[in-house]
């Protein structure tokens, strides 16, 4: 109530000396809690400041708690790709030139060791954070990679599609024909089809063989090609035939083989004896021709059937699968793999760093790994040693450290994540700095000076004594005290 | 003569004497007694035949007209801004610091970090349980502040129900006080303190509203309000209050008392008439002109933002702004089958006279139509009624009519064409909300209305954001499965941050501006920009209030004390003087006495003789 109608109202004198105790009550509270301000009123235009500071501290403790989480799986990141990086070298060891063993050792531990091995890669691309699969591109709700039977055994596993390929290619010698008519040795790829040897080129260097080979009708490049030799004169011992070839594993690769006339005893390899007249020599050569594939399409046929069966079977990002092949690989199959997981670090800055299983250079390790897993190589024979060596040739080529510098190797992918992980830092250093002025800048607003608090205080103190005393002085002066 | 005329001229003067100590001794009996002016004798010569000194007094008391009504004008200035000042610091106290835990901005704060950490880690669910644990405190503050605000208007009101229960009473009072004063046969000394009475009723009736007085020449006084309304004179008009019942967020204030939601205070005059007094140039100041400026304006505006802050946290959320593409051929289409009342297409296009900017609002009912244009961005706003169902063909409908220049046309399956005719088209925009949680867009309705309604800022009725801070909450959808703030569509992998970078990106960027203004007298805010923005504007704003309220109580109560002051020095008692004043009329009496006894001498040696 305004109008006090209370006896003996208090004057404006005491009035005065109850709002300075109650300053002092204020001040006391200050140094107490250490808040300059105690309600919103009195902080005036500090309001603002505080109301910006404190948004952007709790902006830069988002992002701060982002690169934690990060950080956190990045680490999971280099410790995989470190640990796949290991295997890597430990396939090519698979694969050393001409080292079978003592008794073919090498040849039957090969098989094991790439089981073991391509086992421990699957599991490295299904590691989980806490239920969260990080090879998957953003899928992270399910295991990226199928598991190793699943892979390998049942009706559409990777044993039998194998096995389905290496017939397929090795049926009929490599699937070319040979037929000698008179003089005329014919070669021809027996279907409009991927398997087996394809014929790329022949030449012939000599007086009497007259080599060609088949028209090619730029509208069906794939038809069957077809190599005819004609001797029309006797050759002269030295004169070769070239036969170029190419593998189902590598279509682009020629593969030449010369057979040489010769009128030795025994015949040297690759070599064909001259007949008594051309269609003896003519048979000699088909004889020597038809010895060289059968041998080759249980060697090197085989082996580069098993690799061709491998790509086909573990396809790549953005290549369809077989569809009579198990699906190898469920996660995410994005253009750009890095960009499929990104998180906020700063307010325009985006830390990339997404990886996906079917990467190149996660397949080619899968494959070369696969290939050795299904191929049974020992006892130690002729046979095993070449599809021994043949095997070697392309694991070392494909999983070679030339193929780094090509898009989705391993050691690209650790390197992009290390270009992230380098940003992030960077950005981490600049916001713990920036946090701590922001943090200085507030405490200026919003902290209680405490010297000037205990100053305002002393002031205050003595101000309310000096009063005390003034009030009990002038309360004694009055003329009643003084009248007899 | 001679002695007898000594012996009545100190009768006389030791009666003098005794009229005066007993004032003096009335005056220092009531130093303490709030109200009381000061009394003195005032002296007449009479000549009464021989008796040339006798004199005759009366009482008087001490009054300054200018004075007192200066004292009515502060009272009621001090009662005005200390209601004010009261309510508004408990207001504060609901709002807090920014930095409080309970702080609208930490709170957001904390709702923003929770889907910036959803983002990164999507497929965690404890990210998905912090998101919707943040929306459910930020949800409850809103609600919790609007419950304040309601409370507080309606403690307004019942403060208003009292006050006038009280200042009716006193005008009674009153009243019966002019009437007795009127009285001249009493006794003056009971006639002085029923003046005492009458001023301290007066002050009294001042606080609560405030009062022209006119004091008369034979005591009494006459009341009227500032504007002009008499509320006493000889008779007293009664003052009527009539409540509202429970207050809620719909409640507001309409001059036409049909529509009006809150309580009326009316003044009938003893003749009958009865006027209105809740208009505000009718009381200006006084407790009850501030409780009704509190239920009507400031605690008002504070709600109309508090419910600006709640819209732009449910629409950030849920919009699905689609910007059309021009399809090659210089025409943009727009698929608008999912509009809903309150959805807007935005459209700005060029003609001969420069460019303009249109905004198409969808209502669902034509009687709220038309809308006012231009609205707070300064765009031209066309209103269209698309209960037909059909949302494209009646804004087709609506923009051709509207928009003479451009070619519009709807093709029939709820797509809209827009084509440059006469005026060439510069970008056309629809803000169209989600139509469910796995429609396929990143928008997700995470706040909602009442019963899991879809917030739609849909204008018709009162508004769907009128009060809407009292009734977000979080969709309880989400809380049953909270992977729906990651799965926007059925088969969507938990990884895909997609969705919750939609939400974030939206909340840090998507820009509102409020239709509503506070008061002129609290400087005419109004707020704008992101959801950020808003509750640091709103935050700062009303802190400005509570301060400027703060600081005018200190300021008018420290003016009320220098009047007052300036009162005590005029009216009250100075027992110093009374005491000096007293030992000289003690002296006279003593005197007087002396004089007598002189005289009974003389008189008695006469009669020895």
């Amino acid at each position: 109530m305004i109008i006090n109608k209370s006896l003996y109202p208090v004057s404006g004198t005491i009035q005065t000396i109850t709002n300075m105790h109650k300053k002092l009550d204020n001040l006391q509270l200050q140094l107490a809690t250490g808040n300059r301000y105690n309600t919103l009123a009195e902080m005036g235009s500090d309001r603002l400041h505080h109301l910006n500071l404190g948004a952007r501290l709790n902006r830069i403790e988002g992002y701060q708690a982002n690169i934690l989480t990060v950080q956190n799986r990045m680490s999971f990141y280099t410790l995989g790709l470190e640990r796949l990086d290991e295997i890597e070298a430990d396939a090519r060891a698979l694969a050393v030139p001409n080292a079978y063993g003592t008794d073919g050792i090498n040849l039957a531990t090969a098989r094991t060791q790439a089981t073991n091995l391509l086992k421990e890669v699957i599991d490295v691309l299904n590691t989980d954070i806490t239920g969260q699969y990080i090879f998957g591109g953003n899928k992270s709700d399910t295991k990226p990679v199928a598991s190793f039977s699943q892979i390998m055994d049942g009706p559409n596993g990777f044993v039998a599609y194998s096995q389905n390929r290496n017939t397929q290619d090795m049926g009929n010698d490599g699937r070319v024909d040979r037929v000698v008519a008179g003089n005329v040795v014919t070669l021809t790829e027996d279907g409009d089809h991927a398997f087996g040897f394809k014929l790329a080129s022949v030449s012939a260097i000599g007086a009497g063989i007259v080599a060609a080979s088949g028209p090619v009708d730029p509208a069906a490049p794939d038809a069957e090609q077809e190599i005819s030799i004609t001797v029309s004169a006797q050759p002269a011992p030295g004169d070769r035939v070239t036969i170029g070839v190419t593998m189902p594993h590598d279509r682009d690769s020629v593969r030449y083989f010369t057979f040489t006339a010769s009128e030795a005893d025994p015949l040297p390899i690759n070599g064909f004896a001259i007949g008594a007249d051309e269609d003896e020599t003519a048979a000699n050569l088909e004889a020597a021709i038809g010895s060289k594939l059968a041998q080759l399409s249980h060697t090197d046929l085989r082996s580069s059937s098993t690799y061709a069966a491998a790509d086909g079977f573990f396809n790549g990002m953005g290549e369809a699968q077989d569809p009579a092949a198990t699906a190898w690989y469920r996660g995410q199959d994005a253009a750009n793999p890095r960009q499929t997981v990104t998180a906020n670090i700063d307010e325009s800055t985006k830390a990339h760093y997404g990886v996906q299983a079917n990467e190149a250079g996660f397949v080619e390790l899968i494959k070369g790994l696969a290939v050795f897993a299904v191929s049974d190589l020992s006892p130690l024979d002729a046979t095993n040693a070449g599809r021994y060596d043949a095997m070697v040739d392309i694991q070392r080529s494909r999983l070679s450290e030339d193929n780094n510098s090509k898009p989705g190797s391993i050691e690209g992918i650790t390197m992009e994540l290390g270009l992230a992980a380098a940003t992030i830092n960077t950005v981490k250093a600049r916001h713990t700095q920036y946090d701590a002025q922001l943090q200085t800048m507030l405490a200026e607003i919003a902290e209680a000076p405490r010297e000037e608090v205990a100053m305002m205080l002393l002031t205050l103190q003595t101000q309310l004594q000096a009063s005390y005393q003034a009030t009990a002085m002038a309360s004694q002066l009055t003329l009643v005290n003084y009248l007899r | 003569m001679g002695l007898s005329s000594t012996l009545s001229n100190a009768l006389g003067g030791m009666n003098a004497s005794q009229r005066g100590i007993d004032v003096v001794s009335r005056n220092v009996a009531n130093q303490g007694t709030p109200g009381y002016h000061r009394q003195s004798i005032v002296i007449e010569e009479t000549a009464y035949g021989t008796s040339a000194q006798v004199r005759s007094s009366t009482l008087s008391r001490a009054f300054n007209e200018a004075l007192e009504k200066q004292h009515l004008v502060a009272v009621s200035s001090a009662g005005y801004h200390a209601v004010r000042s009261s309510f508004l610091d408990r207001l504060q106290m609901h709002i807090g610091k920014p930095g409080d835990a309970n702080s609208l901005d930490t709170l957001y704060a904390g709702f923003e970090n929770a889907l910036q950490a959803l983002a990164t880690n999507p497929n965690d669910v404890t990210t998905r349980a912090g998101v919707l644990n943040a929306a459910q405190q930020l949800v409850e503050q809103l609600n919790g502040l609007t419950g304040a605000v309601q409370e507080m208007r309606r403690e307004a009101e019942q403060q208003i129900s009292n006050s006038v229960s009280e200042l009716n009473r006193q005008l009674t009072a009153l009243a019966d006080i002019n009437v007795r004063i009127l009285d001249l046969s009493q006794d003056q000394q009971a006639r002085l303190s029923l003046m005492d009475e009458r001023d301290r009723l007066v002050a009294s009736i001042s606080e609560a509203i405030d009062v022209r007085a006119t004091y008369r020449a034979d005591g009494t006084v006459a009341l009227m309000t500032e504007s002009g309304v008499g509320i006493l004179d000889v008779q007293a008009s009664q003052f009527g209050f009539q409540s509202a019942g429970a207050l809620n967020s719909s409640s507001l204030f309409d001059p036409d008392p049909a529509n009006s939601g809150v309580g009326q205070l009316t003044l009938r005059t003893p003749s009958g008439l009865e006027v209105n007094l809740d208009s505000r140039s009718l009381l200006s100041s006084g407790s009850i002109a501030g409780l009704l400026e509190l239920r009507d304006t400031t605690l008002v505006n504070m709600q109309d933002q508090l419910d600006e802050i709640a819209a732009g946290l449910a629409l950030a959320m849920s919009t699905v702004n689609t910007i059309a593409e021009d399809d090659g051929t210089g025409a943009y289409a727009l698929d608008l089958s999912g509009m809903q009342p309150g959805n807007t297409l935005g459209l700005s296009y060029t003609d001969g006279t420069g460019t303009h900017k249109v905004r198409v609002v969808a209502v669902e009912e034509a009687g709220t139509l038309p809308l006012n244009s231009p609205n707070a961005s300064g765009e031209r706003v066309i209103g269209v009624d698309i209960s037909g169902g059909d949302p494209a063909a009646a804004i087709a409908a609506a923009l051709a009519a509207e928009v003479p220049g451009l070619a519009v046309t709807d093709d029939g399956a709820g797509g809209l064409s827009v084509a440059n005719g006469v005026a060439s088209v510069g970008n056309l925009s629809a803000q169209i909300t989600a139509s469910g949680a796995q429609s396929g867009a990143g928008a997700l309705n995470l706040f909602v209305d009442t019963r899991g309604a879809a917030f739609t800022d849909a204008l018709d009725g009162s508004g769907q954001k009128q009060g809407f801070a009292g009734r977000i909450s979080v969709n309880s959808a989400l809380i049953a499965d909270p992977t729906l703030l990651v799965r926007y569509d059925a088969g969507v992998s938990l990884g895909d941050a997609t969705r919750p970078q939609f939400l974030l990106d939206n909340l840090k960027g998507m820009g509102f501006v409020s239709e509503k203004m506070t008061s002129l007298r609290d400087g005419g805010v109004r707020l704008s920009g992101k959801v950020s923005d808003l509750i640091g504007q709103m935050i700062h704003h009303q802190g400005n209030v509570v301060a400027k309220a703060q600081s005018e109580n200190a300021a008018v109560s420290y003016t009320l004390q220098s009047i007052t002051t300036r009162m005590t020095a005029e009216y009250g008692v100075n027992v110093d003087e009374e005491m000096a004043r007293l030992m000289q009329l003690q002296n006279a009496y003593a005197a007087s006495a002396r004089v007598v006894s002189t005289v009974q001498e003389l008189i008695d040696a006469l009669l020895r003789m």
